[in-house]
């Protein structure tokens, strides 16, 4: 178990995406294993294989050994095909041995956090690899020359789209002064999840970098907002950070301006100090740049007695300020 | 009547037996089909044999108190597992004296049945009501039941302003009371019925309950004992639409395309609860034909498809369906019978679509039939269903009716197994050179290609195709592919394995069914055996292809009796000849399969046969003594 309580929670809030995957690779495996078992059932085997498929209505009725010879499991596979998958069904057993913990990775020193997502999800890809062994084998279709090398881990950026859809999502412990959020933007595509447990002094706004349109962002103190993020149907980044930090969340489903997108519930306030490499200016620009972001992009004189303009819809926007130009104007009739 | 409510309670007479038949019958809307339901829910958790028949008018709402409007339960309950609804009933609560009389006019009840009656109407303001009282008191003196009126709305007022919506609770605490049964599960029972209702109904249901108990407790000179057996192995209590449903689910069906019909909607009812949740859909389409299309359409691209619908809703199908036969397209058709023709009898049992089942449609369908006989098979049955659809590559029927549809019985939890799912899709690239139909010549099988896989395209037609889904008119094209869709039911019938007797091997009647009445044929035959006549049964779940081995198993008796709950001229009937005669369907298909003089008995009541009518019709059939 986890030592770090946010990391239990990053993985609580994640549970269904690391199912899906899971299951993919538990479904995978037992299709893996019983291919090779059938190469090697006898005729005995092979009915009570039939008779299980037919179902108990089928059991005084339906001649199983018959059935079984005329509609055999598994077509029979060469030494070659036989050997790689099972290889392709030892990397299998082993991600599903790992369960959560093949979704978890940490930046340990001396290492870069996006060399070390990258080695996390090559390892864990590699059973998109071995899925996919698995099915050419089981068709009948596997040729060592041209398959063989999607049994080698391989970095998110050769993942395919169908697997990028599908992707194992992640929890990276990091240090804060590790927390470079450039290297995440690398991996927002498909529905990848990343979510980062930050440890210690961090950059209070440092994810602000990964605001991009279809992007969800989420800077966390207390988890709040990681259920959205799992349930969002594209790439998400998140970051569970210490106390004081910026919180925000940048949910592309929430409009189609970045302002209308992202809700700001808190902004610290300067001055900061420098983290490892971060400057304190460079803190201050993310925080502002968060703050630029999030801002209407007018503002509505508050009329006289009002307590203020408030957060404006983007219709409602357009006539308000219409209206006001029109009132500044002296053309109101 | 023999006794007043208000009398001074004798001490209750115990019965002890075997089993015992209780009905409910109530004008529609008034709630004895749910309190039968719960009765024999109870009881089969309690470790009885149950199986319970639902009495249901042929008119959604038919005019109150009339005996055509009679809507209710009949419960029948053993010590050991029950097979049919039996022959007669032993107790009955009638809600007033018109339903109670449909039951009498078609023999339904025992000679000696109790028969617990509300009996407001003899103090109606109403001069017609009391004389319709009074005339049905006559014509039931016909018998000698034991009739004990009780005051039931009154009894009722004193807890609810709408007794008409409580006097089944009511009753079904009069029936604990008199069957023993257990007060806290029939408690569940109603927190599991109204569970979607307030907390307040199921405090006056729970009130109305134990007011009905208490009130025979003290007014009620009967109490019946069954034997309870509890079963070594866990069991589950459902009807067989539900069975039908679950069935779909645990063999991975997809999707369930309907429109709603008596008697199988209510397969989606059940379904549209928990479909979702294991990855199903409902599509409720805009007709029968539409509904077959959408699941023909899933099944084509891949999905694992399946609709239900009655016998009308099958004709409305007939052109989809043999659709499905010449595209190759797996499905399985769930076909809840009910009476015919036309709409028919929309809430009555009949087994009268066979015939259009399996040669309904156009030209020349050659598709696989299959029929469960319990509600057990009811949920065995889709699984294999499935699986050879998809074998296949051909349209499954399933012939189940409105007598396992709503009936209830418990059976043994089924142990869910993965490989009753179908295999995950092969979307990889089809092989080169593979065709849409690429027909083995000895079997007329073909690999199936997901519309998707690489070089998989082709065009799906339901005109005459080569094996490339070409369109092809020429004669020896559409020869050969009518061999090929016909050769698949023969290889079929080349797996299955002959039939089983029920009883010896050979005697001097074989008695012969399918379907739903398994269960009275044996008894039946259970009965004349015990008589000494030399009687078997055989109950085929195969219909086409029919189970191999018949002529041989056939040759071995020296009469053999279709029976089966469709119409069928008698010999004797006038203008009716051995040349013009009308058989029973099911004698039609083994005649023409096996060449033997297939003799049959059938009859339409519109509900299930009765042990004791077969049972007249097999020593009908064979002289005195035996030999025939």
């Amino acid at each position: 178990m986890p030592s770090d309580p946010r990391v239990t929670k990053a993985l609580a809030a994640l549970a269904q995406p690391i199912a899906e995957f899971r299951a993919a690779v538990q479904g995978a495996l037992a299709q893996a294993d019983d291919f090779l078992a059938a190469q090697n059932a006898d005729a005995a085997t092979q009915a009570a294989r039939a008779a299980a498929e037919l179902g108990a209505f089928a059991a005084t009725h339906v001649d199983a050994a018959k059935f079984a010879a005329m509609f055999p499991a598994v077509a029979k596979a060469d030494k070659p095909s036989t050997a790689v998958l099972k290889k392709a069904a030892t990397i299998l057993r082993n991600v599903a041995a790992q369960g959560d913990a093949a979704c978890l990775a940490s930046v340990t020193e001396g290492h870069k956090l996006g060399a070390t997502i990258d080695a996390a999800l090559a390892a864990v890809g590699q059973a998109f690899g071995a899925i996919i062994i698995t099915e050419l084998v089981r068709g009948g279709r596997y040729k060592a020359a041209e398959h063989d090398r999607l049994l080698d881990p391989t970095e998110f950026r050769a993942w395919n789209n169908a697997e990028r859809r599908f992707a194992p999502p992640l929890v990276v412990e990091v240090d804060g002064v590790d927390l470079h959020a450039g290297a995440l933007l690398d991996f927002a595509d498909g529905r990848e999840k990343i979510v980062l447990v930050v440890r210690g002094a961090a950059p209070p706004a440092a994810l602000v970098r990964c605001v991009t349109p279809g992007t969800f962002v989420l800077q966390t103190v207390d988890g709040t907002g990681l259920d959205r993020l799992a349930g969002y149907e594209g790439p998400a980044i998140a970051a569970f950070l210490p106390e004081g930090a910026a919180t925000f969340m940048h949910d592309p489903t929430a409009g189609k301006e970045p302002w209308q997108r992202l809700t700001v519930p808190f902004l610290p306030a300067g001055p900061f100090k420098a983290v490892g490499g971060f400057s304190a200016w460079q803190m201050e620009q993310d925080v502002k740049m968060l703050a630029d972001l999030a801002r209407t992009p007018f503002a509505v004189p508050a009329t006289p007695g009002a307590k203020g303009a408030p957060a404006l819809g983007a219709g409602e926007a357009v006539d308000r300020i219409a209206a006001w130009l029109l009132d500044t104007s002296g053309l109101k009739a | 009547m023999s006794a007043s409510a208000t009398a001074a309670p004798a001490p209750p007479k115990v019965l002890r037996v075997p089993e015992h038949t209780v009905e409910i019958v109530s004008d529609s809307g008034e709630g004895a089909q749910k309190c039968g339901q719960i009765f024999g829910a109870v009881s089969a958790k309690m470790g009885n044999g149950v199986w319970t028949v639902e009495l249901i008018p042929a008119e959604i709402q038919p005019p109150a108190r009339v005996p055509e409007g009679a809507s209710g339960n009949r419960i029948r309950i053993g010590e050991r597992a029950v097979t049919n609804w039996g022959d007669r009933t032993n107790l009955v609560i009638a809600f007033n004296e018109q339903v109670l009389l449909a039951r009498h006019r078609v023999d339904a009840l025992a000679d000696d049945c109790v028969i617990l009656i509300e009996d407001k109407w003899v103090r109606h303001d109403d001069p017609d009501i009391v004389a319709q009282w009074d005339a049905a008191m006559k014509e039931l003196s016909s018998k000698p039941y034991r009739i004990i009126p009780v005051a039931m709305e009154d009894q009722c007022l004193t807890i609810t302003d709408t007794p008409r919506k409580g006097k089944n609770m009511f009753a079904l605490g009069m029936l604990a009371r008199i069957y023993g049964r257990d007060m806290e599960r029939i408690k569940e029972q109603i927190a599991h019925t109204f569970r979607k209702k307030s907390e307040e109904v199921y405090k006056t249901n729970v009130a109305l309950l134990e007011l009905g108990f208490h009130w025979a407790e003290d007014n009620v000179p009967l109490r019946v004992e069954i034997p309870t057996h509890a079963s070594d192995k866990p069991l589950v209590v459902m009807n067989g639409n539900e069975a039908i449903g679950m069935g779909a689910m645990a063999s991975g069906m997809e999707l369930c395309a309907m429109y709603p019909i008596t008697p199988a909607t209510s397969v989606t009812h059940y379904l549209s609860e928990v479909f979702e949740k294991f990855g199903g859909t409902i599509h409720q389409a805009e007709d029968e034909i539409a509904a077959v299309g959408a699941a023909i359409g899933a099944s084509f691209a891949g999905k694992v498809a399946f609709t239900i619908t009655s016998g009308p809703g099958m004709a409305l199908k007939t052109e989809f369906l043999g659709l499905a036969v010449m595209t190759e397209t797996p499905l399985v058709l769930v076909d809840v019978q009910r009476g015919g023709p036309s709409t028919g009898l929309p809430t009555k049992v009949e087994q009268s679509d066979l015939l259009a089942a399996m040669f309904g449609q156009t030209g020349d369908a050659p598709h696989i039939v299959m029929a469960p006989a319990t509600i057990e098979e009811c949920f065995h049955i889709m699984i294999t269903a499935r699986r050879l659809a998809e074998t296949f590559r051909t349209l499954v029927m399933v012939m189940t009716d409105a007598n396992l549809a709503t009936g209830v019985t418990p059976y043994p939890k089924p142990a869910l197994d993965e490989k009753w799912q179908a295999a995950p899709l092969d979307l990889a690239p089809v092989k080169d050179g593979q065709k849409p139909y690429d027909w083995d010549p000895q079997t007329g099988l073909s690999e199936r290609i997901i519309p998707g896989r690489p070089g998989g395209m082709f065009t799906l037609t339901g005109l005459a195709h080569d094996d490339r889904s070409k369109v092809a008119y020429s004669a020896d094209i559409h020869q050969r592919s009518s061999a090929m869709r016909s050769r698949k039911i023969a290889v079929l019938q080349s797996l299955l394995q002959p039939p089983k007797v029920y009883g010896e091997d050979s005697g001097d009647l074989l008695v012969v069914g399918w379907g739903s009445t398994k269960g009275a044929i044996e008894e039946a035959v259970d009965r004349a055996r015990k008589e000494g006549l030399k009687v078997s049964a055989l109950h085929l779940r195969f219909l086409s292809p029919l189970e191999p081995g018949l002529k041989a198993i056939f040759k071995k008796f020296k009469k053999v009796l279709a029976v089966e709950i469709n119409y069928s001229d008698e010999p004797d009937d006038p203008y009716v000849t051995e040349e013009n005669r009308r058989r029973g369907q099911m004698s039609i298909l083994l005649r023409n399969a096996t060449l033997v003089d297939v003799d049959c008995w059938g009859r339409v009541p519109g509900e299930p046969l009765r042990p004791m009518s077969i049972l007249e019709a097999i020593r009908g059939r064979l002289p005195r003594g035996g030999a025939a």
